[in-house]
């Protein structure tokens, strides 16, 4: 273990590795601060240029930015009330209260420490808890990882949408433009209807920077935001003293354990994390009365939550190879590329890579609070790009990205078209996670599929007799369920409400 | 609601859902008769071959479509509006991005980017004075951190030469 940990901590000591922390940490924190990009939008337009670099460099500059970007959306929530990512409109709940009151720097000194706070509590949480769920998941065989890979997408799919069906066609529509390519067990050519660029699949990259990048272009230029965010708050520098902090030390530990738990959960993700956090912190606070009118509490809630769940999402991903939310799935096809695979194997030939990971999470959270202590103005000047500059922006930024992957237009082109198809799903809120989940776990569920269809002469019954398949495959069954009967409820109190 | 509304209506949820569960029926249906024409290897049984995953997708799409449609039927609620915008703008912006694609290895980076940057910026509103600087200062971008950088192989045609 110790050896372990001084590979992992080894791997750091470049000048490379501690240059893409601070740069991937402010990353993250300008793309989570701005209304409209978030961390996976982040995630995508860097991963072309994670080719260059090293594994270990790529990996610590991409989970920075996923690390930064989930505290990011609280500076634009407190400012100005535009939360940059869903969960930072619950910190908007209390924050821009705060703001208005004149306590700008006490409200966004607690969103930073509880973020900290947060993140390092759930890092401990992954650390503790991905060595022994490796060491369970190492007998998987297909059959496991086919059910895995059903539950893992089936849970989000339910989960992600307010319609279960939409979840599942999008997660179905993921799986399928998997499939277009060379196939993986014999080589066939699916749907690629005679165009090279298609030969070896649909690129990961152009998929990510179409769904994520390009789709929210189209959204920002139709959408005809022109004013820019400018913050008409007066800024208080004075921060919330440590000892004043750790009186928030209830809250703190309620939330933290709540976001990593969500964490963990495929489909739950940052926002429902901030959520069930801020209610809580709501039910045991003696200052109930206080929330929604700038309660520290309520900032203390949402953001050690949503940070938490950073590495409780880590956890499935690492030792499973099962991403649960957009960043992850980016991550997990950003590792791919960097030929390693997460899954129980990354601990056994990989222990290097896996305690990099887990000490790059501690520091760029540590690089975090300083960052985010020390250049906040500076982050408020950065969010203040108009959204259309902004927009036209990232799209040059993918078109480059897409073509520098493989020196082919026809990965750009394949950018655009994904781009457009995730355009539509969203105006029609047809949920793009399951989609980007079922494009990263679909070669791992067809060949499980087709490997235990083998080793049983086709029977399906393979899946049913063997326990953690079945209880898998249960699971599934009943979050699908859940999901059915949630939207029918939903559809029962809309039709009340408009009754009335 | 498409009862009521006897027409279908892309500004209504409703009408938007039905195009869509109709518009993946049709290419459930063409896609599965693509499977059909994948080649199997001699000593591969048929029904485990290349073709078996995307059939049990098209069916898993088609049945989820026919769902989406029952559901839109029964379901007696009022459909929400959907949020448009000026969306003129999102197909025109597509096809600026398509020029790029299509021109960006006989144009040149620069020249194509040159083009459809301001382009973009036009069509999402920004004034001209902010588009003559933004893609100055993009193109400059480009050149020193993407190609002197990072040393992105982007297309550069004849403007080596001119540069010398």
């Amino acid at each position: 273990m110790l050896e372990n940990w001084l590979l992992g901590i080894g791997q750091l000591g470049q000048w490379q590795v501690v240059f893409a922390m601070f740069a991937g940490v402010a990353m993250g924190i300008v793309v989570g601060a701005m209304p409209g990009l978030s961390g996976p939008t982040g995630l995508a337009l860097m991963i072309p240029f994670t080719y260059i670099l090293s594994p270990i460099v790529a990996i610590v500059l991409l989970i920075s930015i996923y690390v930064g970007a989930e505290y990011g959306g609280s500076i634009t929530a407190i400012t100005i009330n535009t939360p940059g990512t869903p969960s930072g409109a619950i910190t908007a709940i209390d924050g821009y209260p705060m703001t208005e009151t004149g306590q700008t720097g006490r409200a966004l000194s607690i969103s930073i420490m509880s973020s900290t706070t947060g993140g390092v509590f759930s890092t401990i949480c992954l650390v503790l808890f991905s060595i022994p769920l490796a060491q369970f998941a190492i007998a998987f065989g297909p059959v496991q990882y086919f059910a895995l890979g059903i539950f893992g997408l089936t849970i989000v799919a339910s989960l992600v949408s307010g319609n279960w069906i939409k979840g599942v066609i999008a997660a179905l529509i993921g799986l399928l433009i998997e499939t277009i390519g060379a196939e993986p067990m014999t080589g066939t050519q699916r749907f690629t209807f005679g165009q090279p660029a298609l030969w070896e699949g649909v690129s990961f990259v152009s998929a990510m920077l179409g769904l994520f990048a390009i789709t929210e272009v189209f959204l920002i230029i139709e959408s005809e935001v022109k004013t820019r965010l400018k913050s008409k708050a007066k800024f208080t520098t004075e921060r919330i003293s440590w000892r004043e902090f750790a009186g928030l030390w209830k809250t703190l530990s309620i939330s933290s354990v709540i976001g990593t738990i969500i964490g963990v959960m495929p489909g739950a993700g940052a926002s429902i994390g901030s959520i069930v956090a801020y209610n809580e912190a709501k039910r045991i606070s003696p200052n109930y009365q206080k929330f929604g009118k700038g309660a520290p509490e309520g900032v203390c809630a949402s953001e050690t939550a949503n940070n938490a769940t950073v590495g409780g999402a880590l956890v499935p991903l690492l030792t499973l190879g099962v991403p649960g939310s957009g960043s992850t799935a980016i991550l997990l096809g950003a590792l791919m590329l960097h030929n390693i695979s997460p899954g129980p194997q990354l601990f056994v030939k990989n222990p290097d890579i896996v305690y990099g990971i887990f000490t790059t999470l501690f520091l760029a959270n540590f690089v975090m609070l300083f960052l985010g202590l020390k250049f906040i103005r500076l982050w408020l000047k950065v969010v203040e790009v108009s959204p259309p500059i902004l927009a036209a922006l990232i799209f040059s930024v993918a078109f480059i990205g897409a073509f520098s992957v493989g020196g082919s237009v026809g990965d750009v082109v394949v950018m655009l078209i994904i781009g457009v198809l995730g355009y539509v799903l969203r105006k029609f809120k047809f949920p793009l996670i399951p989609l980007v989940i079922g494009l990263v776990l679909g070669e791992l569920i067809e060949i499980s599929l087709r490997r235990a269809l083998i080793l049983s002469d086709g029977s399906f019954q393979v899946f049913f007799t063997d326990p953690i398949s079945l209880g898998l495959l249960i699971a599934a069954a009943l979050s699908l369920i859940y999901a059915i009967v949630r939207d029918m409820r939903a559809a029962k109190a809309k039709q009340k409400f408009e009754s009335l | 609601m498409i009862k009521k509304n006897k027409t279908i209506s892309l500004k209504d949820m409703g009408g938007g859902e039905l195009s869509v569960a109709l518009l993946l029926i049709l290419v459930s249906i063409l896609g599965w008769w693509e499977t059909t024409r994948f080649e199997v290897d001699p000593g591969m049984v048929k029904t485990m071959g290349p073709a078996m995953f995307p059939q049990i997708l098209f069916t898993g799409i088609i049945i989820s479509a026919l769902f989406l449609i029952t559901q839109l039927l029964i379901k007696k609620t009022k459909r929400s509006e959907v949020a448009w915008g000026r969306w003129q703008k999102a197909p025109l912006a597509a096809v600026i991005m398509l020029f790029q694609a299509l021109t960006f290895e006989e144009l040149s980076t620069f020249v194509s980017a040159g083009i459809t940057l301001p382009l973009l910026l036009w069509v999402a509103a920004v004034r001209l004075k902010f588009i003559i600087i933004v893609t100055l200062i993009f193109l400059l971008f480009v050149y020193f951190f993407f190609i002197l950088a990072l040393r992105v192989p982007l297309p550069l045609q004849f403007l080596p030469t001119l540069l010398g």
